[in-house]
């Protein structure tokens, strides 16, 4: 069952197609990656799909209501959440004040929300840090607590723009696992990532765009064989 | 539960000392206190939501003007008036936050158009018989009544200024521990994590907005009522939208004492520059440049932030109740 459609999505900048016609199912339970070379419009789908940015033309459907005219609250409420590629923690304030500002998307009991908060801290493993100012953290930890302002709010979809760029590998492993536990609480994921180990363990389909097309989607053996991505990816001189 | 005790102990010492004081310095505490009010006012929306209004004389000039043209013209308490200035101010901060806000002006674009409003209201002001053109208004003694809001003595303004100011400090207070002042604040430190995450910016702006002009225009109505004069310059003057936001940013900015903090230090600063250093006029002014200047580059974020970097937890609970 589909959850998120794109329809004939449409986004330029002045002269260039940043999103050209794209269409793009994502289905229940689901585990999608997003890929394609810099510049590809990847970012661009995010903002469209948040409602960041309004699209050209085309529409969003999110389990079978028509979100495309909603504003970004508004996309969080129905139960998408997505996050940044460049980290927006809140800086000065605490880890838990941080989550909490999330939590208020579906929680109003204080109770609650100091419970909650204290659930998500826990299962990313910032609990022992929930008192330090945003500012002070490293770069895995604001990754992680972007991620975890997201799950405050209860989303049924989430958008992970490059949660891992900037890790190390034993972070990285951390984050695959928190990604494959999301899963199987049954959450769908559309993630953007340019780690190849992370996006092949990772995903059960691939979709690859390049100028705003879709060039190629499949499973992730299909397409690190196919000849059009390596193109894509490596020039066409690799093309032989 | 320390701080509020100390807190609850200093208004106390206020309350108490009123009576004994001769009336210079029950003007410097009334002139303090009114600053306070309106600068904590101010801080609903330039320190904890981040959007700086620079015009927030705007609201002042309305409260001032609205009460003392009912009572001039009319015959209307002043406590009438100020509640009507107040929803007047509260219509207006909401018209300019529409404006504003509809088309995500931000930053330094914000504090231009607020400009522009109370320039606007000004001009109009200065232009308007109603208004008094530029003679401003003088308002007439009618007695000493509580009614008429208009005392002989200043024991009467020095308490209900101290009303107004615990009520506005209070307010903050509450705001900032509940729901409402997380979203004000995160709007501040990154609207578009807040929108991601599924908090309506614009409403929470224009909460902000209508509740700093409802608050601020009932401090205008106080100062007319304790001055007798207003004219356009003193009530829509860019002038006194700097006095209004000064005393947040020496203080600290979305903090609930830092207001009322930066007019204590504001308050002898300035008296005892314009006595000492009377026959210099405008001495004063420099002294507050320089002063505002040390604080922005050494203390960006103001007494509160200086006290809560000095690791003593005492001090540090006591103010730092963000």
């Amino acid at each position: 069952m589909a959850v998120l459609h794109l329809e004939d999505l449409t986004r330029s900048f002045g002269g260039l197609m940043a999103v050209a016609q794209l269409n793009l199912t994502v289905s229940k339970g689901e585990i999608v990656g997003l890929i394609g070379p810099n510049g590809a419009g990847k970012t661009t789908v995010f903002n469209l799909i948040s409602a960041f940015l309004k699209p050209d033309s085309g529409r969003i459907f999110f389990e079978n209501d028509d979100i495309t005219h909603l504003k970004p609250h508004q996309i969080c409420k129905k139960g998408i959440c997505r996050t940044f590629q460049i980290v927006k923690p809140f800086l000065s304030f605490s880890v838990k004040k941080n989550v909490r500002i999330g939590s208020y998307n579906r929680l109003k009991e204080k109770q609650e929300i100091e419970d909650k908060t204290i659930e998500i801290l826990d299962f990313l493993g910032l609990v022992d840090k929930k008192d330090v100012t945003a500012k002070n953290l490293s770069i895995g930890d604001r990754k992680k607590l972007e991620l975890a302002r997201a799950l405050a709010t209860k989303p049924s979809f989430l958008l992970l723009d490059e949660v891992m760029a900037g890790l190390n590998p034993k972070e990285q492993n951390d984050m695959i696992n928190i990604i494959l536990e999301l899963k199987s609480m049954g959450m769908t994921i559309l993630l953007i990532e340019h780690t190849m180990k992370v996006i092949m363990s990772l995903s059960e389909r691939i979709i690859v765009l390049n100028y705003g097309k879709k060039l190629a989607e499949g499973s992730p053996s299909d397409i690190g064989s196919n000849q059009d991505v390596i193109e894509a990816y490596l020039g066409e001189r690799y093309f032989a | 539960m320390n701080n509020r005790l100390v807190i609850a102990a200093i208004l106390f010492i206020f309350v108490v000392i009123a009576p004994f004081l001769n009336d210079y310095f029950l003007h410097v505490l009334i002139m303090m206190f009114l600053y306070s009010y309106l600068g904590t006012s101010w801080n609903i929306l330039g320190g904890y939501t981040g959007q700086f209004s620079f015009g927030h004389t705007a609201y002042f000039g309305i409260g001032a003007y609205v009460s003392t043209i009912l009572l001039f013209n009319w015959k209307i308490s002043p406590w009438i008036g100020m509640i009507c200035g107040a929803f007047l101010g509260l219509i207006f901060g909401l018209f300019i936050g529409f404006l504003c806000f509809r088309y995500g002006l931000r930053g330094p674009y914000f504090a231009l158009a607020t400009l522009a409003f109370a320039e606007m209201l000004r001009i109009g002001a200065l232009n308007l018989e109603i208004t008094g053109k530029a003679m401003g208004i003088l308002i007439p003694l009618e007695g000493d009544s509580f009614w008429l809001f208009q005392f002989t003595s200043k024991l009467p303004y020095y308490y209900i200024i101290l009303c107004m100011t615990t009520g506005i400090v209070l307010i903050n207070y509450i705001i900032s521990n509940a729901k409402l002042g997380d979203c004000f604040e995160a709007i501040r430190e990154d609207p578009d994590s807040a929108m991601a995450l599924g908090i309506d910016t614009f409403k929470y702006k224009m909460i902000a907005i209508a509740l700093s002009s409802f608050f601020t225009t009932m401090g205008g109505t106080f100062y007319a009522q304790y001055m007798f004069y207003i004219d356009p310059e003193i009530c829509f003057g860019v002038h006194n939208s700097i006095e209004i936001f000064l005393r947040p940013i020496l203080g600290g900015l979305g903090t609930v004492m830092g207001p009322t903090l930066g007019a204590f230090l504001l308050a002898p600063v300035s008296e005892v520059t314009r006595n000492f250093l009377g026959s210099y006029s405008g001495v004063y002014l420099m002294i507050y440049g320089i002063l505002f200047i040390m604080v922005i580059i050494f203390f960006p974020r103001g007494i509160v932030g200086l006290l809560s970097s000095i690791p003593k937890e005492k001090v540090k609970n006591l103010f730092v109740k963000t």
